[in-house]
């Protein structure tokens, strides 16, 4: 048996490590292999029969997601595939037929169109619909999934990605396959509810529109949106996603992939946790308090001297949300320091599920713990208040600082005792960096799409005020900034992005 | 002898007569007095009505000959539009730019709009045959009975032009000064023609009331007959008096973007509007009553006193409907064309004309009347002839014409 | 800078010519006569003009021969509009209409409106059409903006076109 260890894909030769099937090999190398029923993540089914290449010397096409590169014991040369072919391009094309018989395609009704891959591959193949004249079958649609899914047995291709997920990722089996032929449609269990709280990653992998949110159901067409990548503030273990916004709403989240960190998942808790960004009560300009008691909006410049001045008299400590980023918290040190007080973060502790979610709710609280910041626990009295979520600093924290100074996302949060409130953007707002419960380094990026206009980021706030309370005050800027935070002796050993970078480059502790 | 409008003419009954009628010694009486006031009015509001017709007429004639229909959705045919045109003009905003005379800017529309109504005064608009020694004599009735009635007009006539070029110094404005400038150059060398183009009716006449310039025409014959040249010349000449086109000078939108009214608005540009169809009223009235027998037509002006408004107002009608008429069929001059045509043509002509009416008169050859427009009509083709002998080279082709396609370069 | 000259030729004046008046008789013939051939004028209000076919007038929402509303909100019309016209809030429709997705809010704001007829080429559904409507008029602005029903009001019923929904 001849040791093989390379494949040519298109003429080219491509190495590949044992075990490993062609269409992984093609898309590592950037290969475009069309594919539904294929997941990295997943076991591999082989059943949508889309992926199918040409093998040179086979008169058959085959499918590339269960063909491994490792050629039979018997053959010593290299597999030589051909993925645009003739012969394959119209394997596929014929896949793609059989597949359009049933599809009803509702693209103008449906959440998927704009990342469908049904729809991306019709139009590259340039079948817009099926050539076959039969009335389609009529299934049920707008079936509930539990509170959270709508499945449309009509749209579905069968791929059984989400049977699979609930079998081999949460393994808790609430899905299958029912009915057989053109009848055939994925069924819950008799229970009707899923018991995973990963169950909204179904709608992620559902390659058409078969599997749609609830929660997203209707609510805008992808290209309206605005997509940014950052990182799940729900808890410590900063899964990586995407954010989606449009005319200054926060739509939808989804898992983004690092093998690392959460690989293609995140939890449901997290997905739908966005909700607080969109608050009726949302803070969109600065506030000072007028002599009647009236918090009055004002300019982003009056707010700040109005700050400065309220900090002068008051002088004291800093207590900030777990949420914030390094900057911030790094900010908040010197703003105390400055205040003749220390700062301290509030972070909520809640239940680890034992897959992704952990107990810390901190989503920076890592970070907060290498700068040297002491958690309160207990309500103390602190001049300056930064809070985002409700739950990371609650009422009794508020009110107990008895804070002049606040930032604040929701008007609610707002502590009686306020002289001046800044509008604090929620973490899809907020550029920064994030440090997640295993030390790992993560960078948000701001999506423009989402909240207020013209936010002015609390970084450059914090930074105007502290140049107010000291003449003498080195201004930064964010690079300067994280790198006044990469010379601290406690991030030696960690590299910090710098603040320019993307999402992508997340640096390892 | 020379009936004046009185109540007794009109036929009133004695009583009214008698409150109307002057004091038994031929001084003016208290009744008399309010009796001509009464009138004054009427004649000046005939013709403020009169010019707002006009407004009318030249909307719907312009339209006519373009093929449109012109304004007909205020009142009958469209006849209450300028009514509505009135409102709107009271309603607007009286603007009085700040870089303006305002003494003058205000009263220019004023100097403007008077002389053209109170120029209707001597103006015969019927009269009756009165036997007078012996003869059959047609008397013509008139608000006043001037014996210098010609020289009135063209006395008062000349005051409008003072408004005109005023409103343009006033408005303090290039484009309105221009205008202003323009009207009165163009009135000082037209004026020159419509006099001499008069003095032919007055020695054949024998007089400068026009009542009496009437009685000879309807004595002998029309002067448009005899005095066609001159006919033609007034004709033209008042054209340019009433700065109608072909000779709006002052106005021409297109270059001086309304020109001595650019600043004006509301009802001083309202004025100024009057003003120039009222001056367009007088002057058909004028031609009718010097050339064409005023409210005489061959006898049928016997039927009574009001046959002869009739016949004036129609004959007055015509001219103002000519005046509509050459305006939107005849483009603006240059304004050389319009100087030339002034001093180095009309000027000339009347002269001559002038110098030959007086001749035959001073021969007492009256055959020779009839010669004269022949005789005056040929001597204008010479004239044109010899001029255009003059300028013949100007309109030679091109020595250097390459053929058609070919393009030069300089 | 090359100045390009064409000389042209003219017609020498003849002796009639210089007169000016034969000249000037004829133009007041011709307006005369002008007078009295027929206007073209149309009287708008009351007389109005024939629109072709291919005549773009506002766009209009349409229903299908059974009188239910065609849109379907996808908002692709919403997304080509180039003036960015059209403002569309999707949302899910009760059981029992013909399609489970419709439009809560559909807002054509014909201030903005340049009748390209995008929307009308754009729609899969063939709900939106460019009607024969040339007469759009507001006493305010918020009168150019016109929603939902006064579109569908406008648009009426349809009979040809898709009607991918008919038996759902």
């Amino acid at each position: 048996m001849a040791d093989v260890k390379t494949v040519f894909i298109n003429g080219v030769e491509y190495p590949f490590d044992a075990g490993q099937t062609v269409i992984q090999v093609a898309h590592e190398n950037g290969l475009d292999v069309p594919h539904y029923c294929y997941h990295p993540g997943l076991s591999i089914a082989g059943n949508c029969r889309i992926c199918m290449v040409e093998v040179e010397g086979d008169a058959k096409p085959q499918v590339s997601c269960k063909l491994e590169c490792a050629p039979p014991p018997w053959v010593s040369e290299p597999l030589r595939i051909q993925t645009e072919s003739e012969l394959a391009k119209s394997a596929r094309a014929g896949t793609m037929e059989m597949l359009l018989v049933n599809h009803p395609l509702d693209c103008p009704i449906c959440d998927q169109a704009g990342e469908c891959h049904l729809q991306d591959y019709s139009y590259q193949l340039g079948q817009g619909q099926a050539s076959s004249s039969t009335a389609k079958t009529k299934l049920p649609k707008n079936v509930a999934f539990g509170e959270k899914i709508v499945y449309d047995a009509e749209r579905c291709i069968k791929c059984t990605l989400c049977v699979r997920f609930c079998e081999e990722v949460t393994e808790t089996n609430e899905l299958n396959l029912g009915g057989r032929g053109d009848e055939e449609i994925v069924i819950m269990s008799s229970k009707g509810e899923f018991e995973t709280d990963y169950s909204m990653n179904i709608i992620d992998i559902c390659p058409v529109g078969a599997l749609t949110s609830r929660d997203f159901r209707f609510k805008s067409r992808l290209w309206f949106m605005d997509f940014a990548d950052s990182v799940c503030t729900g808890c410590a273990r900063g899964c990586n996603v995407i954010t989606g916004g449009r005319n200054g709403s926060m739509m939808r989240m989804e898992p983004r992939h690092n093998a690392d960190v959460n690989q293609w998942w995140m939890c449901d808790q997290g997905r739908l946790d966005y909700r607080y960004v969109n608050t009726p009560t949302r803070i969109a300009t600065p506030r000072i308090k007028t002599a009647d008691g009236v918090w009055a909006a004002a300019t982003v410049d009056d707010a700040i001297l109005a700050a400065a001045a309220a900090l002068k008299a008051a002088g004291g400590n800093v207590l900030v949300d777990g949420g914030c980023t390094l900057e911030e918290m790094h900010l908040a040190q010197q703003l105390a320091a400055a205040l003749g007080g220390k700062a301290t973060y509030a972070a909520a502790t809640g239940e680890a599920d034992g897959f992704l979610r952990v107990a810390e709710q901190g989503a920076n609280a890592a970070g907060a713990e290498l700068l040297g910041l002491a958690r309160a626990t207990k309500a103390g009295a602190a001049a300056v208040l930064v809070v985002e979520r409700d739950a990371n600093v609650p009422q009794a924290l508020r009110d107990g600082a008895d804070a002049v100074v606040v930032f604040a996302t929701d008007a609610d949060h707002v502590p009686a005792s306020a002289q001046v409130v800044f509008p604090f953007g929620s973490s899809a707002e907020r550029d920064g960096l994030f440090v997640n419960t295993d030390g790992r380094v993560q960078v948000a990026q701001r999506n423009p799409g989402i909240g207020p206009d013209n936010l002015t980021p609390p970084y450059e706030l914090l930074e105007e005020i502290l140049g107010e309370l000291d003449a003498g005050y080195d201004w930064h800027g964010r690079d300067g900034i994280v790198a006044a935070i990469q010379a601290q002796p406690a991030f030696a050993k960690i590299s910090l992005p710098a603040a320019q970078a993307t999402a992508e480059v997340g640096a390892t502790s | 002898m020379m009936g004046v409008l009185g109540t007794a003419q009109l036929g009133m009954a004695p009583i009214v007569a008698h409150i109307f009628s002057k004091n038994d010694d031929g001084s003016a009486s208290f009744g008399w007095v309010i009796g001509r006031i009464l009138v004054v009015l009427l004649m000046v509001h005939v013709i403020l009505i009169l010019g707002a017709l006009m407004v009318w007429a030249e909307r719907r004639v312009s339209a006519w000959m373009q093929d449109r229909i012109g304004p007909n959705r205020v009142g009958p045919q469209g006849l209450l539009q300028p009514l509505a045109d009135l409102g709107k003009f009271m309603f607007k905003e009286d603007v009085i730019p700040g870089h303006v005379n305002k003494v003058m800017y205000t009263i220019a529309p004023l100097i403007a709009t008077i002389p053209a109504l109170i120029t209707f005064a001597v103006v015969p608009f019927t009269g009756s045959y009165e036997t007078v020694g012996g003869e059959s004599v047609a008397v013509s009735w008139q608000i006043a009975d001037l014996n210098i009635g010609v020289l009135y007009i063209l006395a008062i006539a000349g005051i409008g032009v003072y408004g005109i070029a005023l409103g343009g110094w006033a408005s303090n404005s290039k484009y309105s000064l221009l205008g202003g400038v323009r009207a009165s150059a163009q009135m000082i060398s037209y004026e020159l023609s419509l006099g001499l183009a008069v003095v032919p009716v007055v020695l054949m006449a024998g007089s400068l009331n026009l009542g009496e310039i009437i009685a000879y025409q309807a004595e002998n014959t029309w002067l448009i007959f005899t005095q066609p040249l001159a006919f033609f010349i007034f004709l033209t000449a008042s054209y340019a008096e009433t700065n109608r086109l072909p000779f709006d000078m002052p106005e021409s939108e297109t270059e001086l973007v309304a020109g001595y009214h650019t600043e004006f608005s509301s009802m001083k540009f309202a004025l100024f509007f009057l003003a120039e169809y009222a001056n367009m009223t007088v002057a058909a009235a004028l031609v009718t009553t010097l050339y064409l027998g005023g409210w005489t037509f061959f006898g049928l002006e016997t039927l009574g006193w009001g046959m002869g408004v009739l016949i004036f107002s129609l004959k007055v009608i015509f001219f103002l409907f000519a005046f509509i008429w050459v305006r939107w069929t005849i483009p603006r001059f240059r304004y050389d064309q319009l100087m030339n045509l002034g001093w180095v043509v009309f000027l000339p002509l009347t002269l001559i004309n002038v110098v030959l009416t007086a001749g035959a008169i001073a021969l007492d050859q009256t055959w020779m009347f009839f010669l004269l427009p022949v005789l005056l009509i040929a001597a204008a083709c010479v004239a044109t002839w010899i001029g255009w002998k003059r300028d013949e080279d100007k309109f030679q082709p091109l020595p250097t014409a390459p053929a058609a396609g070919e393009e030069g370069h300089a | 800078m090359t100045v390009t000259v064409k000389p042209v030729r003219r017609r020498k004046a003849s002796f009639l010519d210089r007169l000016y008046l034969p000249a000037i008789a004829k133009g007041l013939s011709i307006t005369f006569m002008r007078m009295f051939k027929p206007k073209v004028t149309m009287q708008f209000p009351e007389e109005r003009w024939t629109v072709r076919d291919e005549y773009r007038g506002m766009p209009v929402l349409v229903s299908d021969d059974e009188g239910r509303p065609k849109c379907v909100a996808c908002s692709l019309c919403e997304f080509v509009c180039p003036p960015k016209a059209i403002f569309i809030v999707p949302d899910e429709l009760e059981a029992g209409n013909n399609v489970e997705r419709g439009p809560a809010v559909f807002d054509l704001n014909m201030l903005r409106c340049i009748y390209c007829g995008l929307c009308e080429e754009a729609c899969p559904e063939e709900a939106i059409f460019m009607s024969k409507n040339y007469l759009v008029w507001g006493a305010e602005r918020e009168d150019m903006i016109f929603h939902k029903d006064k579109l569908y009001e406008l648009g009426g019923v349809r009979e040809e076109g898709v009607k991918k929904w008919k038996d759902k």
